[in-house]
């Protein structure tokens, strides 16, 4: 294993508003990592550093807010500390992420 | 004790205490990127987990997700989902992708993925397991087949755990 964290893609189905189970877009390990997440699902989607602001409704304070994909999809770049993780949960039914993650400040 | 470590990160290990950390999950046929949520499989206890092997499981349900009481053969069940594992607390993957459970497993006789070498995850650490379902056979769930199925296989279920020992490292201590 190299120094610098290997790169990953995924696309996660993300469930409704009533969840009491956002989902886990990503998690940094021991090394900040960038993650590019696109809402290709037909619904708004809220993503959160915790779970606790995604099932507390209603859902808006402390989260950042990609609205629904129409075409090209709405983007976000956000960088994750060490340890720190990305959370996400839809408007309505039918949401969608994917993410492409790198590690942020890359040592080769 | 056997071919088991004695030591954890240059500590004696005093104790193992048998733990599994299970998970179940109800997919549909053709779904993708459904995990598992995420503390199923996170380590909350401030004990290192000594993983051993992984012992996936896919039952058949009918529409209103009781399960059937006529199984299609299991073999059959395990080709229909393929599972992607993460740690998060590492960045590595346990799979370069997502993989048949059938090709996880040993055999018919022995359905674990059986781990040589113990896998570690210390406190907070956990895997992410996202399923794949592939496309659900016609299979009618009564004793009795009859034709369209009375009972048919709507969903399934998944069943993954993770199986091994906690460690009781000396000296204790209130991070691991």
């Amino acid at each position: 294993m190299g120094t610098m964290a290997n790169s990953s893609t995924n696309t996660l189905q993300v469930p409704g508003p009533a969840t009491k189970n956002p989902a886990t877009l990503f998690k940094a390990a021991q090394k900040p990592m960038r993650v590019v997440v696109t809402n290709v699902g037909g619904s708004t989607l809220f993503l959160a550093h915790d779970t606790e602001s995604l099932t507390n409704q209603p859902v808006l304070t402390g989260t950042y807010v990609l609205p629904a994909a129409s075409g090209a999809g709405s983007q976000a770049v956000i960088v994750l500390a060490p340890m720190q993780g990305l959370y996400a949960v839809t408007l309505g039914a039918g949401g969608v992420a994917t993410i492409a993650v790198s590690e942020a400040l890359p040592v080769t | 004790m056997g071919r088991l470590p004695a030591m954890w990160a240059g500590r004696e290990i005093t104790l193992r205490v048998p733990y599994t950390m299970e998970g179940e999950l109800i997919v549909m046929g053709s779904q993708s990127g459904v995990q598992f949520p995420d503390a199923t499989f996170t380590n909350n206890i401030d004990m290192p987990f000594e993983a051993h092997r992984m012992i996936p499981r896919v039952i058949g349900l009918d529409a209103t997700s009781a399960v059937q009481p006529l199984q299609i053969p299991e073999t059959t069940l395990m080709e229909l989902i393929r599972l992607r594992i993460a740690d998060f607390g590492k960045n590595v993957n346990l799979v370069k992708s997502p993989t048949l459970i059938n090709a996880l497993i040993k055999g018919s006789s022995e359905r674990t993925w059986e781990w040589a070498d113990p896998y570690y995850l210390v406190r907070s650490e956990g895997f992410q397991v996202v399923t794949d379902s592939l496309a659900l056979p016609v299979w009618d769930g009564n004793q009795i087949p009859v034709s369209p199925p009375a009972n048919p296989l709507a969903n399934l279920r998944v069943t993954v755990a993770f199986q091994g020992f906690l460690l009781q490292v000396a000296p204790p201590s209130n991070n691991r």
